[in-house]
């Protein structure tokens, strides 16, 4: 195994995306804002030789809004 | 001769039982006959009053009394199957999350297959129930059909849905509901599928990643420690309400947390 990478949904409101951020900071700590090389911007953690990086991938046209978890090597 | 039209209109969102509407038409009468006659038996114009208000009558009757739903089946009424906590109810009360096609027959002898779909008598007035699998043969799903009216009887019996959703938890057992309103077809879908607190996806407490610290450990699981493992490697559920948009990438391993948040 590599990567992973985890879907956490949402129905759209702040407070749920909010307390799914909080939960992924209680577990690993507070997490940096950072902007990717292809210009995104997530929230990214490391942890020992691991890479994680949580994205807000919101779509406000079909209204999914979810949580997506990259965890990779560093 | 009269002809009298009777359309029975059965869908009521309020009152699905009661007729909703009779609309009584009155032809032309189709027998040519001299003015001033009246065919044998046809009654005077006094006594055709008086038989016309005693029809009148006998439609409001009519329309004033319960039908019997075609889901009915003289069973227990909703509101007492319900139980304090979200999750399945009815004859489907013993269902556990995870359980796979198989163990579900097996718990419920009057299921029945249908293909992909498992169809079980709910004993319930008003309501049917239909089961849904995932590609794992666990059960993904129950779809109870409802009356529109039962929405609140569900927030008296479980309390209010979460946050600014149609959606109730129990985290304790593993269930979360999700109410869908149809009002065209004057129906209320309630999607109760087995989920997991994200919480419990990435674990709990400042530590090290969960799946790094149990792959290190030599000690024999814990009860919870299989749990995790087993949830986080199983196949996605079917939940046509979810909300995640399709993967982008396709990494070595996904994991997909895809019910509505709930952080205990």
């Amino acid at each position: 195994m590599t990567g992973l990478e985890l879907h956490q949904c949402y129905d759209g409101w702040d407070v749920q995306r909010r307390a799914a951020l909080a939960a992924m900071e209680q577990r690993w700590g507070r997490a940096t804002p950072t902007r990717t090389a292809d210009d995104r911007l997530v929230f990214a953690w490391t942890i020992g030789n691991r890479r994680l990086e949580a994205e807000d991938i919101h779509d406000g046209h079909d209204g999914t809004a979810a949580w997506q978890v990259t965890i990779k090597p560093r | 001769m009269r002809v009298l039209l009777l359309l029975l209109l059965a869908a009521c969102d309020a009152h699905p039982s009661r007729l909703d509407a009779i609309v009584v038409t009155h032809g032309p009468d189709p027998t040519p006959r001299p003015r001033g006659a009246r065919p044998i038996g046809e009654p005077r114009a006094e006594n055709r009053d008086e038989r016309d208000r005693d029809l009148d009558r006998k439609l409001r009757e009519v329309a004033s009394r319960d039908v019997p739903d075609d889901t009915a089946s003289g069973g227990v009424s909703l509101a007492s199957v319900l139980g304090s906590t979200p999750g399945p109810f009815g004859s489907l009360a013993a269902i556990k999350p995870g359980m796979t096609r198989t163990e579900l027959l097996a718990a419920l002898p009057t299921a029945q297959r249908d293909g992909e779909l498992v169809w079980i008598p709910t004993g319930i007035d008003g309501v049917a129930v239909e089961l849904a699998f995932d590609r794992t043969e666990r059960l993904a799903e129950i779809v109870y059909h409802v009356p529109l009216a039962a929405r609140p009887l569900l927030v008296g019996a479980w309390g209010a849905p979460a946050h600014e959703t149609n959606v109730w938890f129990d985290p304790t057992r593993g269930w979360r509901a999700r109410l869908g309103e149809d009002p065209v077809n004057g129906k209320i879908e309630l999607a109760i599928a087995p989920y997991r607190p994200f919480a419990d996806v990435i674990g709990r407490g400042p530590v090290r990643m969960a799946s790094a610290t149990r792959r290190r450990s030599s000690a024999p699981r814990s009860p919870t420690s299989r749990a995790d493992s087993r949830g986080s490697t199983r196949q996605v559920p079917r939940t046509p309400s979810c909300c995640c948009p399709p993967p982008t990438s396709a990494p070595s391993q996904r994991v997909s947390s895809r019910a509505p948040l709930t952080v205990s």
